[in-house]
């Protein structure tokens, strides 16, 4: 959980250094050469990586696993931020998913229901596509009943369902290009 | 060619549930995000399968089919290479990743597919084993070091005096499993470059050869240095290579590795002649 804290307050700081009317160069780490700084010996002295933070395959699935996680959280508590800071504007599914999240709570509503959990996620890094990285698997639905102020409370049973994250490697780390209910 | 059948092929495996075309609208008891995520797929899948396809092939939008690869298999380090393990999917097939080249130069991803055998597509998916994969595995395929070796030895030489350099680095050959199939490399030294320390360097194909009595200067690689000083040296050797699959016909990698050896320190000196007598 601070570990997720981290990463928002990060990606604000992000977001802070890309505004800033002073200094028109943000200072942002470049992410290779930090990548490369935590393989030297010489670096021995740094944090060990959270697997997310890293730009491997594994690092990918780990990304999307997390978000899924901070979705989970967001729907559960009405706390968008990390889950913003963690999808692109692109991200039309995620921007979705993000305000429908944001009128239940700010009408006065809530979701609940179980964490969604990625199953069986896989990776590919297709040819051509600049850093990107797609992660499958099969999404673990739980029942979620989402409650509006004024309305019966409405109960969707658990189901499953393929997805496809594209993730982008950015400045700030992972982040979610696109996300796609899969057809197979 | 091969991509026109690969198109199609997977037009025809891009129909989408006629849940997802027909009811965009949130149904009773229906879970509210994977009906938002339905909604908001890519345009050309969301629509009924055969126009979507249709309507992607006149565009000149080309779909290519990368495999997915099983978590935690074929990951080594910083790199996106290396699906040792194809994800298994339907009956014995194997899930491969849709991707759109778009005109614009632009790609998306596209979603998933599944290629059981017999499936006329398989014999599409021939085009995997891409030039860029190609690459990805002859530059992960360890190189035999090229030290630099300076003669004369000891970390001296003088102003004036050729300075010999050489390396050792032979061709080789190497097969590997890319993509579940059989790859041999033939991998050579293309060229070397040797940096003197002063600012120059000098680039040949030969990798030069030790000092040998007998044998003229201009078989060697060698250098003048004309000033005294400290200096140091290093040595990138180029690696080329042409690949094949099984015994079929040899083609170029595109692409070079090198390989830079560890740097030498050398001391030019200046010699001083010294009358001696012998009494």
């Amino acid at each position: 959980m601070r570990r997720h804290l981290a990463y928002a307050a990060g990606a604000a700081a992000l977001a802070l250094a890309g505004c800033g009317g002073d200094d028109p160069t943000p200072q942002v780490a470049d992410p290779t050469s930090s990548a490369s700084v935590s393989a030297s010996p010489s670096a021995s002295a740094a944090v060990e990586k959270e697997a997310w933070e890293k730009k491997t395959p594994e690092g990918a699935i780990a990304f999307a696993e997390l978000w899924v996680s901070e979705f989970s959280t967001a729907f559960s508590t009405g706390d968008t931020d990390t889950l913003v800071a963690m999808s692109e504007k692109s991200c039309t599914t995620c921007q979705s998913f993000i305000d429908l999240i944001d009128q239940v709570y700010e009408a006065g509503g809530s979701i609940a229901g179980q964490p969604w959990k990625l199953t069986k996620p896989a990776w590919s890094a297709p040819d051509g596509a600049d850093g990107q990285v797609a992660v499958s698997g099969t999404m673990r639905v739980p029942q979620q009943t989402i409650e509006r102020s004024g309305e019966s409370p409405s109960t969707a049973p658990a189901t499953t369902q393929a997805y496809v994250f594209a993730l982008g490697w950015r400045p700030g780390g992972w982040q979610v290009a696109k996300l796609l209910r899969d057809s197979q | 060619m091969k991509w026109a059948v690969l198109v199609l092929a997977i037009g025809s495996l891009f129909v989408p549930s006629a849940a997802s075309a027909d009811e965009p609208d949130v149904g009773a008891g229906e879970n509210e995000f994977v009906a938002i995520s339905e909604q908001s797929q890519n345009p050309t899948l969301s629509q009924s399968g055969g126009a979507a396809a249709t309507d992607a092939t006149s565009s000149n939008v080309t779909y290519v089919l990368d495999p997915v690869c099983v978590r935690g298999e074929g990951i080594s380090g910083d790199s996106f290479y290396g699906c040792a393990g194809q994800q298994e999917c339907g009956n014995n097939g194997q899930l491969f990743l849709v991707q759109a080249l778009l005109p614009d130069g632009s790609t998306s991803i596209e979603g998933t597919t599944c290629v059981e055998p017999g499936d006329p597509v398989a014999a599409a998916t021939a085009p995997v084993l891409t030039p860029g994969r190609i690459l990805e595995a002859f530059r992960r395929i360890p190189l035999p070091e090229a030290p630099l070796e300076v003669q004369p030895p000891g970390g001296e030489t003088l102003v004036n005096f050729d300075t010999i350099l050489h390396t050792q680095a032979e061709p080789f050959t190497e097969t590997v499993q890319l993509l579940g199939r059989q790859v041999t490399f033939d991998i050579s030294p293309a060229s070397f470059t040797w940096s003197l320390g002063t600012g120059e360097t000098m680039t040949t194909t030969d990798p030069g050869r030790p000092w040998a009595r007998g044998v003229p200067m201009d078989q060697y690689v060698s250098h003048r240095y004309t000033e005294a000083g400290p200096v140091t040296l290093d040595l990138t050797t180029t690696w080329g290579a042409r690949w094949r699959l099984g015994n079929g016909p040899w083609r170029d990698v595109d692409g070079a590795v090198t390989m830079t050896s560890p740097a030498q320190d050398l001391q030019v000196r200046t010699a001083q002649p010294q009358l001696v007598s012998y009494d």
